[in-house]
Parts: structure tokens; C-alpha cells; sequence
């Protein structure tokens, strides 16, 4: 049996048009989904950037103790370059470091009063990876070192930044199973008042012997059709803040905002959200029609 | 066609409104369905139109057992008879074309069969004008030609009407009769519940008269009258038969 869709998506905008109110109470709470969705969306894939940080935590420096002979030096190296978790040992001395430091002007005028170089020498050691347990590890190891006066890892500031990073990711999920669980308790509550409203019309299609999906597809449709605009609505919404705040940002304070959000709302997050929103309104519509028997009185009879 | 034997329907409270029937009608019958009010006629036609399951008792519908029938056959059978009530049950958001096409779309035929059949339907009941019209812009004997044109368009195997003229006047109803008739002439097994003596007496099918949720009398065919002849000769104007009268059921044969 072939399936008229042309006539199902009548009758999915027949009775969306007949409650239109509802309807869009149901578009609006999608589009609340949609929009939290894109913008914990923006946060994941801007997120990774942060995740540079990272790279820091996979180096130490290791400060040694002023006036230390090279052969000192030198061992002190061997000896971090022998720490388990290390991979390389760079022996950076206060010569080095005064020439790297002397690209700033303010530190090189700073240096110039000074006169003699107060700078120690420095290990600069870079571990197998960038667990930050690891980091703290190896950063107690090397205050051990013979001849290290300080370390600076820095382990514990990223660490602190990646659990805060992971907690918001979490709540911000938690908010977003939230909002989709009333974005779909919404729209199965008024597919669920259009069937029965339209009881009577129902009874009468099956008395002609329509079937179950026959009676299901046009409420099914109209799910997934809230869902459609909405996402589209919450992505153009989006979109419209995004251009709205970069001319702010560019206007005011002569900021580019690609250089904060460096993937912002494009093409294919709208699409994603779309299709994410579309479910969703499938889903409401097909867990709110699961337990209405839909116009069969024989079965109930 | 129909087979009932030892059938009972109870409602919640004790209401028992159909006992211990029995009956069969053969295929290509007409059968007029009589009896007073709350004699059962509309609980009986709501087991043979699956609308109501029998309490007790056997019903097979067109070889089908409705004791053994699974939910999913359930449309499928339902797909094979034509239904026509009294309050016409359309749908008044709907255009008279929708309405009779509905009942096409469901058997999931191509639309360009839908239009078709559905536009030869609405030809044969006089209705082919009204086709854009909403229902409520008819008249009552026009909502029941709707009503019948649905019934039909499918070309269905059994016909059932409940009181398909007690809402209207004679002439209308005379006009409902003749699509019956031209079903039954089809081929089609017709059963119509009606209060209507003249009807029943001009056209001298069978009588199931139903008392009390029994059947009390199977009167067999008769002699058609005079008026009946003129209608089964399918004249163009058949004579007016006189609708029902107040009191009617007390003038039921007995």
C-alpha cells in the first residue's frame, strides 16, 4: 500500500494551523532546546582552544640555585633527564635566558639598571604527555634534584581550569537533557489535545478503516515539523546575536570576535540543529501517541 | 455474509441489550433491520460495523470470525463494509470531496484514482456541484448523500445504514434508498436499520425484527408494492413514499 505523504503533510498543517497556539507553544519550547543546544554547541567546539593549554602542563622549568658551577649544571640535567615521565632536558643558562628575555623592552631596560644578569640558569624539561598528575609527579621529583632551588609546573592552575571546564560542560548537559525533556513533555502535550480534539474525526477514520499508521502519520509529521522550524528558527535567531555582537564588539572595543569564538554558528551547526530539534519533536509526538488508542472504540468497547 | 449465532452484548451496569441472537444473511441480501427503540438495532449494527465486541456468542462478518480477529485486521475488514448513520458522522472542516475521497486514501490507492472514483461517486449521488462545498453548507438529505457516496466510493462487499432516512423527508429519503438499492443491484449485501414501514413495505425485502435484544420475527421477502415497483424499475421520480410517523414502532408488524 502506497502511503499518500502529499496528504499527510496536509493534514499535519491542517491541524497545526487549527491550533495554532499550541503549536506554538511547542515551537517556542523547541526553539528553547535549539537555542540552549547551539549554544552549548559553541561552547564544546570553542572549548578545544582552551585546551591549549595543555601544552603547558607537558613543560617544567626547573630554577637552580644561583652561582651554581656548570659542572653542577650539568648534572642537575642528567639527573631531571633521567626522572621517569621525562622525555627531553633543555639546560637554559642565565645568559640564554637574559638573551630570550631581552625581546620585551621594559624588561630589558629593567635588566640594563640592574647591571649584573640576576637570572638563574633554568632546566626546561618536557614530559611524555600532558596528564597534569603527571606534571605534579615529576615537579616533586625535580625539587629533589641536587642543585634545583624552585620548578614551576603550573599543573595545578590548568588542572583547576580543565575541571572547571568539565563541570560547566556538565551542567551545561544536565540543562540541555532538561530543557529537552520539556521541549518534548510540550509537544507531546499538544499533539496529545489535537487528537483529542479531533476524536471525533478520528472515530469516523477509522470507521472508513484507516489504520494505525495511517492515523499516526499526520501527528508523527507534525512533530517533526515543529521541530524543523524551530531549529531553524533557533539557528537564525543565533546566527543574527553572533552578527549583532561581533559589529558590537568590532564597534566598541575594536575586538574581533573569531579571534574569542573561533568557530561560531555556521552552516553545519544550524543543520545540526535542525535535525537535533526535528528528533525531538518526532520523539514527543511518538512517545505522546504510544498510549492513545487514537479513535478505536472496538478495542476499548 | 453474516453469521450470528448466540450473540449477546452487555453494557456496564447490567444493560444487556442483546440476547441469544442468531441470524444469517447471504450474500447479495437486503435485509431491513426493524424493531422499537432500544429493541438493539443499533448495538447489532455496532458489532457488525466493529465498533463493539459481542459479550458472548459468535459473529463472522464476510468469512472473518470477529472473535479471532487480530487488532491489525481490524482496518482492513473494516475496509470492506460501507457505512452509512443517521447523523451522517462527516467531517465539517472538509470539503463533500474530501470527505468521499477520505475514504479512498485510506486504501492507500494513487490520488490521481482517488479524484477519479471519488469524483464518479460523487456523479452517481447527484453531488458532483457540491464537491467544493463544506458539509454544513448542505441540506440534511444532501449531508446523507455525502454520508452514502463515503459508504460507497469504495465499492464495499457489505452495506450497512442505520436509520439512513430518519433524519430526513420522504422524497430525500426515497433518494438515500436508491443509492442503497443501486448497491444492492451491484452485487453488495445491504443491511439497513430503519423504523420506516412504508419504505420496508414498498420494497418487501427481508425483516429481522428485533424485541428486546431477541430477534422476534425473520419475515422473508415479499411482494414489493406497487410504489416499490416503481422504485425497483428505477424510475427516474419515483412516487414519494410518506416518511415515518410519530409512533411509528407501534405500527411495526408484529
Amino acid at each position: 500500500m502506497s502511503r499518500p505523504w502529499g496528504y499527510f503533510l496536509r493534514e499535519a498543517g491542517r491541524q497545526a494551523w487549527r491550533q495554532r497556539l499550541p503549536t506554538a507553544v511547542a515551537v517556542a519550547a523547541l526553539g528553547l532546546a535549539a537555542l540552549y543546544g547551539g549554544a552549548w554547541m559553541l561552547l564544546w567546539n570553542n572549548a578545544r582552544p582552551w585546551e591549549g593549554a595543555l601544552d603547558d602542563v607537558g613543560r617544567l622549568n626547573a630554577y637552580l640555585e644561583t652561582g651554581l658551577a656548570p659542572e653542577a649544571q650539568a648534572a642537575a640535567r642528567a639527573a631531571a633527564q633521567a626522572l621517569p615521565g621525562v622525555s627531553e632536558v633543555d639546560l637554559v643558562t642565565p645568559d640564554q635566558a637574559a638573551e630570550r628575555l631581552a625581546g620585551d623592552p621594559q624588561i630589558k631596560a629593567a635588566m640594563a639598571l640592574l647591571g649584573d644578569n640576576p637570572l638563574p640558569a633554568a632546566l626546561t624539561v618536557r614530559l611524555d604527555g600532558t596528564d597534569p598528575a603527571l606534571a605534579r609527579d615529576c615537579a616533586a621529583r625535580l625539587r629533589g634534584v641536587p642543585g634545583v632551588a624552585e620548578v614551576d609546573s603550573g599543573a595545578s592552575g590548568v588542572e583547576n581550569l580543565l575541571k572547571a571546564n568539565a563541570l560547566a560542560r556538565s551542567v551545561a548537559l544536565v540543562l540541555l537533557a532538561a530543557f529537552s525533556a520539556l521541549a518534548l513533555a510540550i509537544v507531546g502535550a499538544v499533539l496529545r489535545l489535537a487528537a483529542w480534539t479531533r476524536r471525533r474525526e478520528l472515530a469516523i477514520m477509522r470507521l472508513v478503516g484507516a489504520g494505525d499508521s495511517f492515523i499516526r502519520a499526520p501527528f508523527l509529521l507534525e512533530g517533526l515539523l515543529q521541530g524543523l522550524l524551530a531549529g531553524a528558527l533557533a539557528s537564525a535567531a543565533l546566527m543574527a546575536l553572533q552578527a549583532w555582537v561581533a559589529l558590537r564588539l568590532r564597534s566598541d572595543l575594536g575586538l574581533d570576535l573569531a579571534a574569542l569564538l573561533p568557530r561560531g554558528v555556521d552552516t553545519p551547526m544550524a543543520l545540526a540543529l535542525c535535525l537535533g530539534t526535528g528528533a525531538l519533536g518526532l520523539l514527543g509526538a511518538a512517545a505522546s501517541l504510544a498510549t492513545l488508542p487514537l479513535g478505536d472504540e472496538w478495542e476499548g468497547s | 455474509m453474516i453469521e450470528l449465532s448466540g450473540v449477546g452484548k452487555s453494557y456496564p451496569g447490567g444493560i444487556e441489550a442483546l440476547r441469544d441472537l442468531g441470524f444469517s444473511v447471504a450474500r447479495g441480501e437486503f435485509v431491513f433491520l426493524t424493531g422499537p427503540s432500544g429493541a438493539g438495532k443499533s448495538t447489532l449494527l455496532k458489532l457488525l460495523t466493529l465498533q463493539a465486541r459481542p459479550s458472548v456468542g459468535r459473529v463472522v462478518l464476510d468469512g472473518v470470525d470477529l472473535g479471532r480477529l487480530a487488532p491489525g485486521q481490524l482496518p482492513l475488514l473494516r475496509r470492506r463494509i460501507g457505512v452509512v448513520y443517521q447523523d451522517f458522522r462527516l467531517l465539517y472542516d472538509r470539503t463533500v470531496f474530501e470527505n468521499v475521497a477520505f475514504a479512498l486514501r485510506v486504501l492507500g490507492l494513487p490520488e490521481s484514482q482517488v479524484r477519479r472514483d471519488t469524483l464518479a461517486a460523487l456523479r452517481s449521488c447527484g453531488l458532483e456541484e457540491k464537491a467544493a462545498l463544506n458539509p454544513h453548507r448542505l441540506s440534511g438529505g444532501e449531508q446523507q448523500r455525502v454520508a452514502v457516496a463515503r459508504a460507497l466510493v469504495h465499492d464495499p462487499g457489505l452495506v450497512l445504514a442505520d436509520e439512513p432516512t430518519g433524519n430526513l423527508d420522504a422524497d430525500t429519503g426515497w433518494e438515500v434508498m436508491r443509492l442503497l438499492a443501486s448497491a444492492h443491484g451491484r452485487g453488495a449485501t445491504v443491511v439497513v436499520a430503519t423504523h420506516n414501514e412504508a419504505v420496508m413495505a414498498a420494497l418487501g425485502h427481508r425483516r429481522l425484527l428485533l424485541r428486546a435484544g431477541t430477534l422476534e420475527r425473520d419475515l422473508p421477502a415479499s411482494a414489493p408494492s406497487a410504489e416499490g415497483e416503481r422504485f425497483r424499475s428505477a424510475g427516474p421520480d419515483p412516487a414519494p413514499v410518506p416518511g415515518p410517523e410519530p409512533g411509528v414502532e407501534a405500527g411495526i408488524p408484529a
